[in-house]
C-alpha cells in the first residue's frame, strides 16, 4: 500500500501522458530525422543555409523539452520556450 | 462543477470522437478549394468514387458528433467504418482517376485529411496495432502520389515523411490521452476500493462499541446486580432486556440489507458531522416516513466525511461549514456549505481524485444517487448530496 501512495505521489502529467515512454521518444526521433531530411532535401533552393540549420537546431530543442518530465502545470519559460521555437524558424 | 457519469476512458474517446468531427469540417472547408482542392479535382475523378471520399472524410465524421451523443459503441463502429473506407480509397484513387495526372500540379485532396483516420483508429480499436494507420500513412502518400501527380519524386517522398509525422503525432496525442483516461480509472476503481474497506472498517469499529457497550450496560450490570444479596424485583425485567440485547447481537439476520427510517439517517449524518468536524452546524427537516437503504446511507455518510474534510482543509480556518439534511416523501437530500475560500472547478487537476472518487462517484455508486459540487473563488463551496428513491 505504501509502494501505491509513493507512486501517485510522484506522478506528473509528463508520466501520465507517457512522455517518458519509448515510443514518445521514438516519435521525437523520427521528428528530428524528417526535420533534418527537409532541411538537406531543400537546402540547394536556399542561398544562405546557417538560418536553416539555426531552426532545425530551435525545433530539435524545442521537441526535446517537450517529452522531458515536467510538472504539472507545464512551466512557464518552458512553455515560452516551446512556442518562441517555431516563431523564431519562421 | 457536475461530473459525468461513466468511465474517463469513455469521456475521453467521445471528446475525440468529437473533435475529429469538428476537424473533419475545418479540414473539408481548407481543403475545398485551389488545385489540390476537392472542388477542383470533382471532374478528375469518377463521380462515384468522389462521393464515396467525400462522404468518408466529411459526412460520416460530423455525423459522429451526433451518433456519439446517441450511442458510444455505434460511434466507434461508425469510426471503424471512417477508417477502413478512409484507406480503401486512398488506395483507390489513382484507378478511379479519369485523367494520366491530376492538373496543375495538384496532389490527391484526400491526403490532406489524413490526421483524420490515423486519430480516429486509436479510439476504434482498442490495441496497439491502431498504430499501422498513422504509419502506413507515409508510404501510402508518397506512392498514390507518385502516380497521380505532375510533382517530383522528391516532393513525393517529403510529403510521404510529413504525412507519416503529422499523422504519428495526432495519432500518439489521442493514444496518450486515451491511456492516460485508463490509468485516471484505475486510480479511481483503486481509492474506490480503499474508500470501501476504510467504510467497513468504521462499521466493525463502531459495531464493536456497540457491543462493548451493550456487555458493560446491560449483561454485566444485571450480573453484578444478581450477585448482591438484596437484588430488587426489576431484576427478572432488566435481566429478560440483557438476554434481549445478547439474542439481537447474535442473530444472523441482522447482518442483512436492511433500511434505515428518516430519523436514523439523520442522527447517522449527525455523528458523522460530529465525528469529523464538531465545530459544524447541522440543520434538518424531516418532511416524510422514507426508507432509506443501508447503501444509500453509507454513501451519503462517507460523502458527507469526505465534504466535511475537504471543507476543514481547504476553506480556511475562520470559515463556517453548514450542513443541512432534508427528508422528503421521495428523496434524502445532504447540503455541505461553506464560506470559506472557494476554489475554480477548473483550476483543480484531474489528478486529484477526493472530490471526484470520494463524493461525485461514490454517490454515483448507488441506484440514484448524486453528489455535485460547485464553487468559485473567494465565494465558499457548495455541495449537495442527494439519494432518491429509483
Amino acid at each position: 500500500m505504501n509502494s501505491e501512495h509513493e507512486s501517485v505521489g510522484r506522478a506528473d502529467v509528463s508520466r501520465l501522458l507517457f512522455l517518458d515512454s519509448a515510443p514518445a521518444r521514438g516519435l521525437v526521433l523520427l521528428f528530428v530525422v524528417a526535420n533534418a531530411v527537409f532541411v538537406v532535401t531543400t537546402a540547394d533552393r536556399l542561398t544562405i543555409i546557417w538560418p536553416a540549420l539555426l531552426a532545425m537546431a530551435l525545433v530539435w530543442g524545442a521537441a526535446v523539452l517537450l517529452v522531458r518530465a515536467r510538472p504539472d502545470p507545464f512551466p512557464w519559460p518552458d512553455t515560452l520556450t516551446v512556442l518562441t521555437a517555431p516563431t523564431a524558424e519562421c | 462543477m457536475t461530473q459525468p457519469v461513466g468511465t474517463a476512458r469513455l469521456r475521453m474517446e467521445r471528446v475525440i470522437l468529437i473533435a475529429a468531427g469538428i476537424g473533419a469540417i475545418v479540414f473539408t472547408s481548407v481543403l475545398a478549394s485551389g488545385a489540390s482542392g476537392f472542388l477542383a479535382q470533382r471532374t478528375q475523378l469518377m463521380p462515384w468514387y468522389w462521393t464515396l471520399v467525400l462522404m468518408m472524410t466529411t459526412v460520416l465524421p460530423v455525423s459522429l458528433i451526433a451518433l456519439v451523443r446517441w450511442s458510444h459503441e455505434g460511434a466507434r463502429w461508425g469510426a471503424r467504418v471512417i477508417v477502413v473506407g478512409f484507406i480503401a480509397c486512398h488506395m483507390l484513387w489513382v484507378t478511379a482517376m479519369t485523367a494520366p495526372v491530376l492538373a496543375d500540379g495538384g496532389n490527391p485532396w484526400v491526403q490532406g485529411i489524413n490526421a483524420l483516420p490515423s486519430t480516429l483508429a486509436m479510439v476504434a480499436w482498442r490495441s496497439r496495432w491502431a498504430a499501422i494507420v498513422p504509419l502506413m500513412q507515409g508510404p501510402l502518400v508518397t506512392i498514390v502520389q507518385l502516380k497521380a501527380s505532375s510533382g517530383s519524386t522528391t516532393a513525393a517522398v517529403l510529403d510521404g515523411i510529413g504525412a507519416l509525422l503529422f499523422c504519428s503525432i495526432v495519432g500518439a496525442i489521442a493514444l496518450a490521452v486515451l491511456n492516460a483516461a485508463d490509468s485516471q480509472d484505475e486510480a479511481a476503481d483503486r481509492a474506490r476500493a480503499q474508500a470501501a474497506l476504510e467504510a467497513r472498517r468504521r462499521t466493525q469499529e463502531r459495531e464493536l462499541t456497540r457491543i462493548d457497550a451493550i456487555v458493560h450496560d446491560d449483561i454485566l450490570s444485571v450480573l453484578l446486580t444478581a450477585s448482591r444479596p438484596d437484588a430488587p424485583d426489576t431484576l427478572g425485567a432488566r435481566a429478560a432486556e440483557a438476554l434481549d440485547s445478547i439474542k439481537e447481537i447474535t442473530d444472523p439476520a441482522r447482518d442483512a440489507p436492511n433500511e434505515y427510517t428518516a430519523s436514523e439517517v439523520v442522527a447517522l449524518l449527525r455523528a458523522t458531522t460530529s465525528d469529523v468536524d464538531a465545530q459544524a452546524e447541522l440543520t434538518y427537516e424531516l418532511g416524510g416516513d422514507l426508507k432509506v437503504p443501508r447503501d444509500a446511507v453509507a454513501a451519503l455518510a462517507e460523502a458527507l466525511g469526505e465534504a466535511l474534510r475537504n471543507a476543514r482543509r481547504h476553506a480556511g480556518l475562520s470559515a463556517h461549514v453548514w450542513v443541512a439534511v432534508a427528508i422528503t416523501p421521495d428523496a434524502a437530500v445532504v447540503t455541505v456549505e461553506d464560506d470559506g475560500h472557494g476554489f475554480s472547478p477548473r483550476a483543480v487537476s484531474p489528478t486529484r481524485l477526493g472530490i471526484r472518487v470520494s463524493i461525485i462517484d461514490r454517490m454515483a455508486s448507488i441506484p440514484g444517487g448524486t453528489g455535485t459540487v460547485s464553487s468559485s473563488p473567494g465565494r465558499g463551496t457548495r455541495v449537495v448530496l442527494s439519494w432518491r428513491r429509483p
